[in-house]
């Protein structure tokens, strides 16, 4: 009954405070916003890569040469400039000398293709579409060799060799989408604050004589205060989701009800640490610069900001990257394996900045 | 009421209170007098439960603190030195959650709640939050937190820190009101004034021992035991000295220019006789001083130091 | 000796990661959470008093560590000794048994890891062992401590209480001087006065009969009361005790001295009527007032001392008050207890502050 007391005036005065709003509820939302719009570009991923030149030499003596002409043809819309060249040309050496993006023989045997070890996206780009005619070649080869006379070659046969692919997918999170995702857990995260001036506020404050003074148990105060804090600060994430769906429209995929589940065992794991360090360290200012350091370099390197290349070593320390990487995963791929082992690595971890409070709590006389 | 028997408490190698015994009985207003860092608020936080002895006993209505914590903690008011409220609840929610810490629920939370603060004269404030309130209603609020429950013995940890002349002398109202009803005081302070004026017996405190401990008159007769008058007159010559030396009480008389020193014994008062003695001889009384000892020159004599400064 | 046990562990637990994370094979979420379990459980084993459920944690971080050195990663089972160790150390007895229980697992590894963990092991148990004995020894020595400060407290009360006697003693030896000194006015001086006073009876009477008899009687009489006078002189000097001996004198003595063998000067006042003090308490003041001179001496680095002796109405207050550089903490030391307990056998307190210099103020209760 006292805890339950306990809990209910710490959300109250938790929601009276201006800070608690301000950093708990404004301050995702407009970081959000000014985000999600402001580095839009950034997910639509357009790269201006210029003219691409390719130097040829055909030697199947005609066989392919309307093929090549097509292609030539098709690929200048895409402002790649297939050029003929004469025999006599070192095509390979233009290349190294960075005159073509890519040289292209075809042979009786096949098409060999070479490109700049120093120009990879264009490099990349002719290789794909020569894959594409080759492909295209050998089928048709194919089906003309099954079935002599039957086969209408493709009217238009080149216009696929250049796909256009638009990376702008369902299935792939827009930026909005991401950075309501990031904010919410970076905001989810920002709990360590109020975690670590739970207990030491109460003896700033001078009440925690007060508290101590009644017949309360210590145990009660604590999980009566932690108690509290969590379902604010849960409740306080639980709006920025909500806030972020129904105004911004960002997507949170299907599995809603596990997605708050996962960001309450990220507020626990949060205040548990801010707890814990408000007994690690000497005094309440000191505490609060670790915790908000901490958060800071968990923010930055968790791609709260920007999104991190996942391949870097240091993206995996923070754990927003364990956060974000589960919740895109069981969002946009439907994949909620990592979900309990994510939930798991942060009551873990949570359990263990907890002993350390409570360890200290039980040594000292007071809170 | 309460007992503290051979009760030490030590931080470090530092001593804060040093094999200290004291009895409290019930219906006393008990004032601890003393420097700051005296170790007032060091016995008060271990009779409150906030510390543990590391020696001795103590005792609240003949049971031991250690063993019967709860019990201990139900007959308990403590008013803090400092503020102890929370600014982001009002002035009911504070004293609301308080008292219901102490059990209390439903109508009669609400019902003590409404009298605490009626007390304390907060009660048309009561939606208001303590971060509008000035220094003395946040005291008024402080004591209204502590006395909600209704306990048998209220600690008043210096409440008068800070505050202006009206809101002290309302505080010093409230804590004889609270005796009226039945209430147990202990009361810290180290202005010298409030205790002589509102304890019923005093101990005076001075790194962490109890120096001198009774009323205020078996403490100022410690020191002497007799007090002096200086009465400052026009018409010397009309004056019988013969006259004064004849009260009953009057030790010696001395008169040096236009002014009287009177010795007399501590324990008679015979002012208006001396007044009257001086009319009858037609002296006209400039003015009068009482040079009789107060706690603070007991204090001053006893310790050397001064109350406020060390 | 519990801390030491967890910086063991941790030790050995880095050397376990850090083999983990060279090695090719992951499994990270397991090794994660089975170090965090184990950390877990190595904290409350260390928080909780109750020494079953240490037993329970040892048991289950036992449990952990085969488990997790079987499934998740060999270099767990670096672990084993420490933590066998402390369950083995609740059941067996012996120091070889732990150690030969402890090497047993050596049997079913490979040839390498045997070495490793045959390595491991020997280091915690000699490093556990030789902890465990320095703290066992550090721990008797703190109980003689204990004890031998128990033992001098008691000396020093009974020390006190000695003098105690020794002033009851004094005090009937000055009682058996009154009575031997009544008894010898009445032998001696009674005597003579009272033959000199019958021969003066008899002379008055002889007076106007035999003058030249009165006459001899008187001259009889004046001999036995010169003699007698004689005699009360005699008695009067052998009684009076030398004045330094005495009171306020013994003090001033002291000081002088004190004085001029430390070239200090210390000023002695005095105020109210120094005729209440009993020899008791003169006693104490003396003694305290030397103690605190001494101290002062000893650390104060004090370029003056002042000595006041102020009998009050109901109190008398000593203070010692030096003008040097005093202390903020004050650490309570055998000197200052000595004092203390001194006045606290006259009912009295010492006050001992360093705010402003250093002063030591006796306060004794004048009893009527």
């Amino acid at each position: 009954m006292n805890i339950v007391r306990i809990a209910v005036k710490e959300i109250k005065s938790d929601f009276r405070d201006a800070r608690t709003l301000f950093f708990m509820l404004l301050f995702p939302i407009v970081l959000m916003f000014i985000l999600g719009t402001a580095l839009s570009h950034a997910f639509q991923w357009t790269v201006s890569i210029g003219e691409v030149r390719v130097f040829y030499k055909d030697q199947t003596a005609g066989q392919l040469s309307a093929s090549i002409h097509a292609l030539a043809q098709e690929a200048k819309k895409a402002h790649i400039n297939f050029q003929k060249v004469p025999d006599d040309m070192n095509g390979k050496q233009a290349v190294q000398d960075g005159k073509a993006d890519g040289y292209v023989e075809i042979g009786l045997h096949g098409v060999e293709l070479y490109t700049n070890e120093h120009n990879k996206v264009k490099g990349a780009i002719v290789q794909g579409v020569m894959g594409a005619f080759v492909g295209q070649y050998q089928l048709a080869m194919a089906v003309s060799q099954g079935q002599p006379g039957s086969f209408q070659p493709n009217r238009n046969p080149h216009e696929e060799y250049i796909q256009e692919r638009s990376l702008r997918s369902k299935r792939k999170p827009g930026a909005m989408d991401y950075y309501a995702v990031a904010m919410t857990t970076m905001i989810a995260l920002y709990s360590a604050l109020p975690g670590s001036s739970l207990l030491r506020g109460e003896r700033t404050r001078k009440t925690a004589d007060r508290l101590l003074a009644a017949p309360v148990r210590k145990s009660e105060i604590f999980i009566g205060k932690l108690a509290g804090n969590i379902v604010a600060n849960f409740l306080c994430v639980a709006v920025v989701i909500l806030f972020s769906k129904l105004v911004f429209h960002a997507y949170w995929g299907r599995h809603f009800s596990l997605v708050y589940l996962l960001l309450l065992t990220e507020v626990v794991l949060a205040i548990s640490f801010g707890l814990g360090m408000s007994y690690l360290a000497r005094t309440e200012g000191a505490a609060r610069t670790i915790a908000m350091v901490i958060i800071q370099l968990a923010s930055f390197f968790g791609g709260a900001y920007f999104p991190i290349d996942e391949t870097k070593w240091f993206a995996h320390l923070s754990p927003l990257s364990w956060m974000n990487e589960t919740i895109f995963k069981m969002v946009y791929a439907n994949d909620v394996s990592s979900v309990v082992p994510t939930m798991f690595l942060n009551v873990g971890l949570a359990a263990l900045f907890l002993l350390i409070a409570v360890a200290s709590v039980a040594r000292r006389e007071g809170l | 009421m309460l007992e503290i028997k051979q009760v030490t408490k030590k931080f470090g190698d530092f001593i804060a209170v040093d094999h200290m015994s004291l009895s409290v009985a019930e219906g006393e207003i008990f004032g601890f007098l003393g420097a700051n860092g005296a170790g007032k608020s060091t016995t008060i936080n271990m009779i409150a439960g906030l510390l543990r002895p590391n020696a001795g006993e103590i005792t609240i209505l003949g049971k031991d603190i250690t063993r019967h914590r709860q019990f201990a903690k139900r007959q308990i008011g403590i008013v803090p030195q400092e503020i102890a409220i929370y600014e982001n609840l009002t002035a009911y929610e504070n004293v609301e959650f308080f008292a219901g810490l102490y059990g209390l629920r439903g109508a009669e939370l609400r019902q003590r709640v409404e009298e605490a603060l009626e007390f304390v004269g907060l009660s048309d404030k009561r939606k208001r939050y303590p971060k509008h309130f000035s220094g003395g209603m946040k005291r008024r609020l402080n004591i209204a937190c502590a006395i909600a429950h209704r306990p048998k013995l209220i600690i008043m940890d210096e409440p008068t820190v800070g505050i202006d002349p009206q809101s002290r002398n309302d505080i010093l109202a409230a804590v004889k009101k609270l005796n009226d009803m039945g209430c147990t005081m202990i009361y810290t302070s180290h202005y010298m004034e409030e205790v002589e004026e509102i304890c019923t017996r005093i101990a005076i405190i001075d790194h962490g021992k109890i120096i001198a401990e009774g009323t205020k008159e078996q403490l100022e007769a410690m020191i002497t035991d007799t007090k002096d008058i200086w009465i400052e007159i026009r018409g010397m010559d009309q004056l019988n000295k013969q006259h004064l030396q004849d009260i009953p009480g009057v030790k010696a008389v001395q008169c040096e220019e236009n002014i009287i020193k009177i010795s007399s014994d501590i324990n008679v008062n015979h002012l208006n006789q001396i007044v009257q003695c001086l009319i009858n001889d037609g002296v006209e009384i400039r003015s009068l001083e009482d040079q009789s000892p107060n706690l603070e020159t007991v204090f001053l004599t006893l310790t050397g130091r001064n109350l406020r400064d060390s | 000796m519990e801390r030491l046990l967890l910086f063991y562990k941790l030790i050995v637990w880095g050397y376990a990661a850090l083999d983990y994370i060279s090695s090719e094979q992951r499994n990270e979420s397991w090794f994660v959470l089975s170090s965090l379990i184990y950390f877990c459980l190595s904290l409350s084993a260390s928080i909780v008093r109750n020494v079953r459920w240490k037993k329970g944690a040892a048991l289950c971080s036992v449990v952990l560590v085969i488990l997790s050195s079987a499934y998740v990663e060999p270099s767990f089972g670096l672990l084993l000794p420490l933590n066998g160790y402390e369950l083995a150390s609740f059941y067996i007895p012996r120091l070889w048994g732990i150690w030969v229980v402890l090497l047993v697992p050596m049997v079913w590894l490979g040839p390498s890891a045997a070495k490793l963990y045959g390595l491991v092991a020997l280091f915690s148990l000699v490093s556990v062992t030789t902890a465990k004995r320095h703290l066992e020894r550090m721990k008797q020595q703190e109980d003689r401590l204990d004890q031998l400060r128990n033992d001098w407290h008691r000396l020093t009360r009974s020390v006190n209480e000695y003098h105690q006697y020794i002033k009851q003693s004094e005090y009937m030896l000055q009682l058996e001087e009154r009575n031997r000194l009544s008894q010898r006015i009445h032998d001696q001086i009674g005597h003579s006065l009272t033959g000199a006073l019958i021969q003066m009876e008899a002379a008055k009477r002889l007076m106007d009969g035999d003058r030249n008899k009165a006459k001899q009687l008187l001259e009889n009489a004046i001999h036995i009361s010169k003699e007698g006078i004689e005699q009360i002189r005699m008695t009067l000097k052998q009684m009076k005790p030398p004045p330094e001996q005495m009171g306020i004198n013994r003090v001033k003595l002291f000081i002088d001295e004190f004085s001029a063998q430390h070239h200090l000067p210390i000023p002695l006042v005095c105020k109210g009527d120094l005729d209440v003090i009993t020899p008791i308490q003169w006693k104490v003041i003396y003694e305290n007032m030397a103690e605190a001179l001494t101290n002062a001496i000893k650390y104060a680095e004090a370029t003056a001392i002042a000595v006041e002796i102020h009998v009050l109405n109901r109190v008398i207050k000593v203070e010692v008050k030096d003008n040097g550089k005093g202390a903020t903490k004050i650490k309570k030391g055998l000197g200052i207890i000595g004092m203390e307990e001194r006045a606290a056998s006259v009912h009295g307190t010492v006050i001992v502050d360093g705010t402003n210099g250093f002063s030591v103020t006796t306060l004794l209760p004048i009893h009527e």
